[in-house]
Order: C-alpha cells, then structure tokens, then sequence
C-alpha cells in the first residue's frame, strides 16, 4: 500500500480547440515544476526525498535538466537540490505503477506534451500518514506496439486500426485489472471507449474538464485529484495500447489537492518564433555561475547591514562590505514595475514579448523578466502575478532556465486556482 | 587644466554606407575635419588620437586607424564607453591636451551598424551592453531597454503619445536641411503614431535609424589653437558618469541618473547652469528619451518635459533649441560616431556656420546616455568671444 498525501496539477494557459497546449517557454521540466509546487504548496509537512518525472517524451536525452527541476521545487537556499531524481518514458501505467509502488517522501510528476498538455504531481506519505490509501496493484501487459517511436524519430510510426487496439488492448487490460469495486475508471483512452469497455472517465476536476485533461502520464494523477471528493474506493486504470496498470483507490477525500489550471487563452496568440533560427551564444560558465540563485530565486542579504542583493553582489551597496552575504528565498509573488511589450521581432525569442521589470515585495529586489501567459497589455505597470519558472532561450542548443513573470488575469476572468480536500 | 579647444571639425554623411568600410569611412571624416580647419593642418601635427568605436568591424579598431589614417607614430586609444562613447573619447583627448602632454589631438569616431545581418545585429550588440547569463538571453534590446525607463515615465509624468511624436517631428523637420542627416524627410505627428509598432510606446518613426557614419574633431591646446583659427570653440566643461548596469537594480527609471551625475560634472567645470545653454545636442536614440533628457539635465523641472516640447521652446529660435541637427532620431545613430558628431553640429553652430543656426548662441551643450541606460556623457562647448 501507499499513501498519497497531497496532489497539484497543472495545465498551460494556451488551448487550441480544446486542447491545451504548451506555451513557448514551456517544456516538460517548467510543467513539471509548476505540479511539483503546487503539490509542495500546503502548510503539511512536504519533506521530499525523491523525484521521479515521467513522461512518454522527456524531451532531452543526455543532460536532461533534472537539476533545474529538483532546484526549482527546493524549499530554499538551505534545501539545495541535491535530491535524487530520475526519469521514466512512459504513460498512464508506468505512473499508475509509480503511485502504488512508491517510497515514502517519493513526489512523482507526470508529464503529457500532449495531445492534452498537462502535468500533476503527487506526494507519497508515510503508510500512517494521512492522505488517500493505494492498494492492490496489478499490472497486465502484452506486445501490441500500436504505436512505436524510435529514438531520434519525431512522429511515432502508427498502426491506424483503433479497433484493434480497443479490442486486443484496452479490453482484455480492462477485464484483467478492473477488480471489483464497482466501475473502474479508467485513463489513456477516451471516455466513449471507456464506456463501451464497463468504466468510466475520470469526474471534472474543479476548473478543467475531464475531457480537457491529459491522458498519459500525468492522467493518472488528474483522475487522483478529481476523486478528492469522494471517499467511496474506486479502482483506478491507466491504459497505453497493450499494456495497463492499477490500483485501489480509497479515502481521496484525504488527499490535498492544489489545481492551477487557468481560463484559457486561444493558442493562436501565443508569441510565436519569427524567421531563420538563430544560435544564441552561451557561456557555461556564466551559465554555472548563476544557475542555482536563478533558479531557485536565491538572493543575498549583507550580514552587516541587511542590504539585499540580486544577483549576489561581491561588495555591499548599503556598508561596502566584501564576500559579507547570506542567502534567502525570494517571493514567487510580484508587481510590475514597468514592463513593455516587444512586437518587433527578436530571431530566437517568440514575439510579441512581454518583458517586466517585477517588484518583489516586502524585499527590495526587483528582477527582470519576460511576460508569459498572458496577451500583450496584460501586464501593466501595477498588475500583479506569479514568477513562474519558464525556458527563456536555447543557446547553442542548450536550454536555458529563468523565472518569467505571470500576471493574474484580470478581474472578468478570475483564476480557477482552487485547494480543496485536507479533510484531516 | 590649461584652456582647450576644438579647431577643426567634421564628419561623413549618415547613412547605410553600404560602399565603405571603416577603412574608407576613417580617412573619409579626418579629411573632413581636416579641410574645417581655417588655417590648414596636416595629419603629421597630430600627436595623439582617440578613436571611439563600439563594434570593431574591420577588426583591430585602434590598427585600423593608425593604418588607414597614416598614424603609425602615434599613440591611438581606442574608446569604448556604449553610446557615450563619442563625447567619451573628446574628454579624453581633451584631458591629454589640457593636461599638456599633447598640444594637438584627433578625435574619430565610427561605427557600422549595418555592417551585420539583421538576424544576427541584435543579438551582436546585446551581448555588448548585457549581463550574459541574467539579462542576455532575454533579449533585451535597445528600445525595449528604452521602453522599460519612458514607459514609467509616462506613466508617472503624464507624457502622452503625442508628445513623443512631436519629437519625432522637430527633429525630423531639422533633418531636411542638414546634408549631414541620414533621414531627411518630414514626419507628421499622425504618421508617427500610426507608424509599425516597435516596442512599448515606440513605433518605428520613434526610433533612430542604424546608421552606419564616421565624424572626427581635432583638439588643440588654447596655447597653439591660434595656429589653426581665430574662431575656436571651447572645451570648457565635461563630465562621465554611470548607473546601476541591470534594470532590475535601477530604482527610479523616470530618470537617467547617470545623466544627472554627468550633468553636474560638467555643469560645475564650466561654473555655468542649465539655464544658459543656448543649443544642445541630446541622446534622442527614442523620442521619449529626448524628453527625459530635458529634464535630466536641468532644462525644465521633473514632469515638466512635456510642457516644454508642447511650447516649442526646443525647437530652432525658441529658448533652448535640441537638436538642431535632427539629433539621433533623423541625423543617426552610428554609436561612435555619434556623440563626436554631435560637437560637430555644436562647432558649426558656436561659429555661425551650421545648417540650422542657432541665432547667436554662446554654450552649448552634447549628451549621450547608452548601453543599459547606464552611462551618459557630456561636453560643454563655449563660443569664442
């Protein structure tokens, strides 16, 4: 058995025709950031001990960011990013299998590009911990590659036959795994087959549709955060082609959930790229030197006299005093100071851009940041918003990680950012 | 400091001069402010040079000057100090002259803006005046830079639209009848407004175009500038100062501080004020950065910028005219080349002899402010009485 104690999910902003879809500063790793901190967001005690990130496309190979990860979710400057992580490729089973098997202090994050963008991350408790209970695993599995993508290959190749899938696939997975408490729900197909199969969908989750929710990966721990509200058990199915994984789900009344899934905003505004690619030089060493205060917003406070500074500084602006710094945790809550939106174009940053020099109050550092998110205007001098960790450029085909600004949207159209659950 | 003064000025026309590389470019100016010289002088009087470059794009800056110049006796500095660079280099050749180590110097300054690609041109001058691993990779690029200050501006001082085209006008409308100019059209406060939209409150009338251009002064001691000409103009204040590099450290973007600290440089060696300079050349490189300067450099009080424009008191015969040579915005903007020809425009106005001549006037006043908004430079002129 496992206990997962608290969920976060995330979607992007952008959809089109329904379907959800990254921003382009958006990547598996800034998603999985997002559900990861949404999942760390409550008052409980988060102590996290290992990051497993599963996706069927992680997305870098060799160097993956894992570290930009694991420092983004850190609690602050004392809790470096020295955590264990790994990475699985896979779907809807792989993070079926990873909820029922989990260590304590285990946070897996599930991440889908798509057809459904979307990322959640789910907590594993101590066994007495609170939260909902995971039990009798199974998996079923048997060869059928309906769709099979080599590594270095962009598309999967596919066998176009869905019956075949449903009835080779889904079906016998379905009758091996659904046990017997009532009908299962069931992830990675869609609701109709589902249906047709003896489950269900996953129910609606507070500010997203069911039908607009990721299937793959992440899928699994969507349909967790929309059970929150029921304790009655339910056996949970994540399906991919032939193979299938699932758990008993009891007591999700329990669990924690944090879901930021804002309105959306139509995919064809999205900053778009413009012209020939363009190398964007890099200096690793540069990179290296500010990485780590980047990405976890780690500013400096002088010892002497509690100037703060960020970047760290060598000499304190407020005594003078040499090498006298320590570390703290900036806010990820800010304020434009001024901002402008860029409409002419940048080779290799999507246009139009919004940049915003972003107060972080009650500190004295303001940081200078791209707007994301968001339509051009809707940052304006005062507008209030999140700095969310976000791809701010490829240099030399390396990515290059930094904190863009959000701003909430504006008042006719409120965040459906909502935490519910916590019934301990 | 011994007395200084410019006795020669002059420079090529702005422009995409597509035909010539700093190589031609470089003769092209010395001769230029050579043949300004009433009394004549020949490149074998100058004892030192200081050539203001941003972007070497024939390579070795300082080599290139001394090769196609015929200087290879002397010693040539090349200064680079952003968009400051200009005023940057004649302070430091007139603090060798006045000094004394040198009785007569050359002061150039180039650039080729147009010398790369525009795909590759942002990026390349980005990563001149940009923290690599913070700002850089955001693409920062000069009028967004410019954007983040006049945005807040507007925003605290009530400056609307229109009064950053009427920048664009008076400067344009100057343009038309300076040979010199790079954009020598009039613009119209609605074209401005209605023009593609660039960055923030800036569209593409707002902003000066790149321009490729060389211009060069040639500085004597007071001793010896009789030699050359009995109308010098007169080095008699300069000042050099900056502010915080990133804009997230700069705590109040309504202002360039680093031009009121230049400004109080040169305005105390000078011993005059504000209010007695007669004509000025001003950091125009976005319309609304004209306006700020007004204020930055003491003549208007804060907020009051867009009163001034408004009166046309900045515009040739009202009180304080700016940019009689179509400043930045329509004469160009070759980095360099710019602040030193700014006091060349100045030479010909103290003298009596510039294409839009101010009636009469006894200072004079050249400023930059560059880079990310994080140096400004200024010299103060007086006329020979």
């Amino acid at each position: 058995m496992t206990v997962v104690n608290a969920v976060g999910a995330y979607q992007p902003t952008w959809a089109d025709a329904g379907r959800r879809t990254p921003g382009p500063d958006e990547d598996v790793i800034t998603m999985a950031v997002a559900a990861g901190r949404a999942a760390l967001a409550g008052e409980r005690d988060r102590a996290v001990t290992r990051v497993v990130l599963i996706a069927r496309d992680p997305g870098y190979l060799d160097g993956i960011a894992l570290p930009v990860l694991t420092g983004a979710l850190a609690a602050g400057p004392a809790a470096a990013a020295d955590l264990p992580a790994e990475v699985r490729v896979g779907g809807a089973p792989a993070a079926v299998d990873a909820l029922s098997s989990a260590a304590p202090g285990t946070l897996i994050i599930g991440v889908d590009l798509g057809p459904q963008a979307g990322a959640a991350a789910a907590l594993i408790a101590d066994l007495a911990g609170v939260g909902a209970q995971l039990t009798e695993p199974a998996v079923a599995g048997r060869s059928l590659p309906m769709r099979v993508r080599a590594s270095g290959q962009a598309q999967p190749a596919a066998y176009a036959d869905p019956r075949a899938e449903r009835e080779l696939g889904w079906r016998p997975a379905i009758e091996a795994l659904a046990g017997v408490e009532g009908k299962p729900i069931v992830v990675g197909i869609p609701a109709g087959d589902a249906a047709r199969l003896g489950g269900r969908a996953p129910g609606d989750l507070a500010g997203g549709k069911a039908a607009e929710l990721p299937g793959g990966a992440a899928g699994p721990i969507f349909a967790l955060a929309a059970m929150a509200g029921q304790d009655q058990a339910a056996r949970l199915i994540g399906l991919d082609a032939g193979t299938g994984a699932a758990v008993t789900v009891s007591r999700a009344g329990q669990l924690q959930v944090a879901c930021e899934l804002r309105p959306s905003l139509p995919a064809g505004a999205r900053p778009a790229a413009v012209g020939a690619p363009i190398v964007i030089p890099l200096s690793l060493p540069a990179y290296e030197r500010a990485i780590d205060a980047k990405i976890g917003l780690i500013a400096q406070k002088c010892r002497v006299c509690g100037t703060e500074s960020y970047p760290k500084r060598a000499l304190c602006l407020g005594c003078g005093s040499y090498d006298s710094t320590e570390p703290f945790s900036l806010p990820h809550r800010g304020e434009v100071y001024s901002s402008v939106t860029v409409h002419v174009a940048v080779p290799g940053i999507p246009t139009p851009r919004g940049l915003a020099v972003v107060a972080l109050p009650p500190t004295q550092v303001r940081v200078l940041a791209h707007v994301t998110d968001a339509l051009p205007h809707d940052s304006p001098i005062g507008a209030a918003g999140d700095l969310v960790l976000r791809l701010v450029a490829i240099r030399e085909g390396i990515p290059d990680y930094g904190y863009a600004f959000r701003p909430d949207l504006p008042s006719a159209a409120a965040p459906d950012t909502s935490t519910n659950g916590a019934s301990s | 400091m011994r007395p200084v003064a410019i006795v020669g000025a002059g420079m090529l026309r702005f422009g995409e001069l597509f035909g010539s590389g700093m190589k031609e470019m470089l003769p092209g100016a010395m001769k230029a402010a050579i043949e300004s010289v009433d009394k004549g002088i020949t490149p074998a009087e100058f004892e030192a040079a200081w050539f203001g470059n941003l972007q070497p794009s024939d390579g070795f800056p300082a080599g290139v000057l001394a090769d196609s110049c015929g200087l290879l006796g002397i010693p040539i500095t090349r200064v680079e100090n952003q968009c400051a660079t200009g005023n940057d280099a004649i302070r430091n050749a007139a603090l060798a002259v006045g000094g004394g180590t040198v009785d007569v110097a050359l002061v150039i300054g180039a650039d080729k803006t147009r010398e790369t690609s525009t795909l590759s041109t942002f990026w390349d001058w980005m990563g001149m005046a940009r923290d690599m691993a913070w700002d850089y990779p955001l693409g920062l690029i000069a009028p967004a830079s410019f954007a983040l200050h006049v945005g807040r501006y507007m925003h605290e001082c009530h400056a609307r639209p229109e009064h950053l085209a009427v920048v664009a006008v008076k400067n344009h409308h100057n343009a038309v009848t300076n040979p010199k100019a790079h954009l020598r059209f009039e613009v119209t406060v609605e074209q401005v407004l209605a023009a593609p939209r660039v960055a923030g409150p800036f569209g593409v009338l707002d902003c000066a175009p790149q321009s490729d251009g060389a211009a060069a002064v040639i500085i004597a001691a007071g001793d010896v500038a009789a030699r050359y000409t009995d109308r010098p103009v007169w080095v008699r204040g300069f000042g050099l100062a900056f502010d915080r590099v990133m804009h997230a450290h700069k705590r109040d973007m309504t202002s360039f501080p680093s031009t009121i600290r230049a400004a109080a440089q040169a305005f105390g060696m000078a011993g005059i004020e504000p209010d007695d300079i007669d004509v000025a050349e001003v950091h125009d490189c976005f319309t609304g950065v004209e306006l700020m300067n007004y204020e930055d450099l003491g003549f208007c009080g804060r907020g009051e910028a867009p009163k001034l424009i408004e009166s046309g008191a900045t515009e040739v015969g009202g009180r304080i005219p700016v940019n009689p040579s179509g400043g930045l915005k329509a004469k160009g903007h070759p980095p360099g080349a710019t602040g030193v020809a700014q006091c060349v425009e100045l030479f010909e106005q103290l003298r009596g002899q510039a294409a839009n001549q101010v009636a009469d006037p006894r200072w004079a006043l050249a400023q930059n402010v560059g880079g990310p908004t994080a140096v400004s430079a200024i010299t103060i002129l007086e006329a020979n009485r």
